[in-house]
């Protein structure tokens, strides 16, 4: 049995290798991925230990944001909200950016990957429509393993 | 029947890693084996247990085309699935298959168990579930005693239902036959009342017309008609989640307007996570139902808690350990008699531990023990040693000896007609010892590969002793002897993105054996009707256009009755089928399908008649299914 939050810490480093962002959103190739936690934190130590480890493409940087702004999160590649109000409102900022929000949402306000724990185990859903519609493509392999997944071609 | 399932106290082989850092030496498919602490709900069966464990996903049911459980778990290749007629089945693993001796297999839906102890078997009629709403099915052949207690004897199978946050808004669908106009039909709706809490209903009706009688003689209508209804709430509350569901049913036969039967149940679940790692689950279940056959009238009444703590003794191992009280109320009513008293009232109670201990690192040990004593036949004891060894490329290699027990129903102990058949008040339990040992892993990056072997030797089972010269009246007794083996294997492979395939096959070999002074005058009906070997093959293709087409091809070999000390008897010629289901999905909420089931012959048979149940034939239909979800 492992804490929650060091599941989740986990797959936000594991996220990375299987989403390409557009070109334009890294200063340089050597910029690193960029994963912003916006409002509270329950990672802790956790998610700098697993970004420093993660392994292959570019290195992983972590940023805190306490307190969100309408500008929050646009220079960062995965967003992470916590379950509140502060946190849906930077989602609904992020919405046409190319930004990978993460959510653990039960109600509508999700982001492009939502948590989800299902006996015991973390799973995520995926949005790929609303992923591409910004030009962030999310492999078929990530998709695969999602719990469910928005479709490009789905939707009203 | 403890709590939560055999594998989930022994399953936690993948992803025990103790820190973050190891946590990320795991891939990201691992990762959702990982099983975490932070809402607890009962811990639950791993990819990789030390036992035979076939999973159903809800994505195999929905793309199965199929319109009821029991045909669901045709999926399954180490289940036999025999549809007896218009509405029965019969399902087993490892043998023992047939309406008068399918009683090794234990059945659970979230916990719940739907077996009958007043006949021994699972009556699948009485059984249903929206398909829509199922999560997964978990198919263990192989003794479960340790963990979920008598009965659980050649596999125990855990059908799990999506929790309700899971299906949040409406869906509608349904799905009728084109020629015949059977028909089934769900209307379900899910809402979150308040934070973290959510709740769905549902309402289900379903219709067939029976099956054709292979035989003349049998006059029997097994048209069916059920309607459902139920819900489900689940509740997170910090560290504690809480389940409440229950469903309502009533079955009928529409074309002789007769009731056939009814019921209902209340299943609570409460899991409480603690601090430092062990969790707590709870679940308390009421159960009523009432099964009608023309002049007979059955009925049972169950209340049941059960308690399970998971934690460590603190050598890095996982222990398990709990118990259980029953009380149920059965009674049988008939116009034949059959028993002198028709109603029994028997409690039970069992308490079992088991721990997991890792030997070396990749090398677990488990030891278990269930000690169950219930009122009506006394003690039985349920041990379980089980050895998983994880290979380098994260493959399994396990083996196991366990012992399991199918305890005396009141048909072995009360049933009698005078002159013809007696009562056998020391009926005592079956028994069996089984060795097993398998494979699992993936050798290949997209094939996932599994194989099982099993000796199962068997003792105490039931035969029918003549009396001494006159031969009437007869005595059920524990005469029979039984050793049994064979091999479940199954594979699946991706293709590529939009191409996967399964294919699984099992082979079976029974020996039955007269314990000294005993002869059997039921012919070996205690043998089963099994075929020796199954195979089927499937096939998933996501074609352009969220279009699906999805076929399959099983084979079922010869099915035979195995007679003591003496031979097979051919009962049932075996059989290729072949299912084709074209699904359209419209939009994101809309879903359309074509099937055309059994599609090689105009009918063939899956049973042979026993005295009390005539065998009809299973027919090719085609059926059109709409969803709409909203």
């Amino acid at each position: 049995m492992l804490p929650e939050y060091t599941v989740k810490a986990a797959y936000l480093t594991k996220f990375v290798p299987f989403i390409e962002w557009p070109d334009a959103v890294f200063a340089s190739a050597a910029a690193p991925v960029t994963i912003c936690i916006v409002g509270e934190d329950p990672f802790g130590a956790t998610l700098d230990t697993a970004a420093a480890v993660a392994a292959g493409g570019r290195k992983l940087a972590v940023r805190r944001i306490p307190e969100a702004n309408a500008e929050t999160g646009t220079d960062c590649q995965i967003v992470y909200v916590s379950d509140s109000q502060a946190g849906y409102d930077a989602v609904d900022a992020l919405r046409d950016k190319p930004v990978i929000t993460v959510t653990e949402s039960t109600m509508r306000a999700r982001g492009i990957i939502n948590f989800l724990t299902l006996d015991n185990h973390v799973r995520f859903d995926i949005d790929e429509a609303a992923a591409e519609k910004n030009g962030v493509h999310i492999s078929s392999k990530l998709l695969s393993l999602a719990h469910s997944v928005t479709r490009r071609s789905d939707g009203p | 029947m403890a709590l939560g399932g055999m594998l989930l106290a022994m399953a936690s082989m993948p992803a025990r890693a103790q820190d973050s850092s190891d946590l990320q030496k795991l891939s990201i498919e691992q990762l959702g084996d990982a099983e975490v602490t932070g809402v607890a709900r009962r811990p639950e069966p791993l990819n990789k247990a030390p036992a035979a464990v076939y999973v159903i996903t809800a994505e195999d049911i929905r793309r199965s085309g199929t319109g009821s459980l029991p045909e669901v778990l045709r999926l399954a290749p180490n289940l036999e699935v025999a549809k007896i007629n218009g509405y029965a089945y019969t399902v087993s693993a490892r043998g023992f298959n047939s309406s008068g001796s399918a009683n090794k297999l234990l059945v659970l839906i979230d916990g719940r168990s739907v077996y009958s102890p007043l006949l021994s078997t699972v009556f699948w009629e009485n059984v249903d579930v929206p398909l829509a709403d199922i999560a997964r099915i978990e198919v263990v052949t192989g003794p479960g005693g340790t963990l979920y207690g008598a009965n659980a004897v050649n596999g125990v199978i855990n059908i799990i239902t999506k929790n309700a946050a899971d299906t949040q808004g409406g869906l509608a669908d349904a799905r009728v036959a084109v020629t015949s106009g059977a028909y089934r039909t769900l209307l379900r709706y899910g809402l979150t009342p308040w934070d973290g809490g959510a709740v769905r209903f549902y309402g289900q009706a379903s219709r067939n017309g029976g099956s054709p009688p292979s035989t003349a003689a049998d006059l029997s209508r097994t048209g069916w008609a059920r309607y459902d209804g139920g819900f489900r709430f689940d509740q997170i509350l910090g560290a504690d989640s809480f389940n409440f569901e229950g469903d309502l049913y009533d079955n009928h036969d529409p074309q002789q307007n007769l009731e056939m039967g009814r019921g209902g149940n209340l299943n609570a679940h409460w899991n409480h996570g603690f601090d430092s790692g062990s969790s707590l689950a709870t679940q308390l279940t009421y159960d009523q139902s009432t099964r009608i056959v023309p002049g007979q009238r059955e009925q049972l009444e169950s209340y049941d808690l059960q308690a399970q703590h998971n934690t460590s003794l603190g050598w890095g191992d996982s222990f398990s350990w709990g118990g259980e009280y029953r009380r149920f109320k059965e009674a049988y009513y008939s116009a034949q008699g059959f028993f002198l008293d028709p109603t029994s009232t028997i409690s039970l109670g069992s308490v079992f531990g088991q721990d997991e201990i890792p030997l070396l690192p990749d090398l677990k040990l488990t030891l278990g023990l269930k000690l169950e004593d219930n009122s009506y036949s006394g003690l039985d004891v349920m041990p379980n040693v089980r050895l998983a060894w994880e290979t380098s490329d994260s493959g399994l290699l396990w083996a196991a000896i366990s012992r399991a027990a199918r305890t005396p129903s009141k048909v072995d102990r009360e049933l009698e007609a005078p002159g013809l058949l007696n009562p056998s008040p020391n009926f005592a339990s079956e028994y069996l010892t089984a060795y097993e040992a398998g494979y699992r892993g993936e050798p290949l990056p997209r094939l996932s590969f599994s194989a099982s072997l099993f000796y199962n030797v068997y003792g105490d089972l039931r035969s029918v002793q003549p009396a001494p010269v006159t031969t009437y009246p007869v005595t059920l007794v524990n005469g029979i002897r039984a050793d049994t083996y064979g091999a479940e294997v199954w594979a699946k492979y991706a293709v590529n993105d939009w191409w996967r395939l399964t294919a699984g096959v099992n082979w079976l070999h029974r020996d039955l054996f007269m314990d000294p002074g005993y002869t059997d005058f039921s012919n070996g009906q205690t043998g089963g009707q099994d075929p020796a070997s199954q195979a089927q093959l499937r096939s998933y293709m996501n074609l352009f256009g969220n279009w699906e087409l999805d076929t399959s091809l099983r084979y079922v070999g010869l099915v035979t009755q195995e007679i003591p000390d003496a031979g097979q008897v051919a009962l049932v010629p075996s059989y290729f089928e072949t299912d084709v289901r074209l699904g359209w999905r419209v939009t994101g909420s809309t879903e359309i399908a074509f099937n055309a089931l059994n599609l090689l012959h105009d009918r063939h048979l899956e049973a042979a008649s026993t005295s009390s149940v005539p065998a009809q034939y299973v027919g090719r239909s085609f059926i059109m299914y709409l969803r709409q979800s909203f």
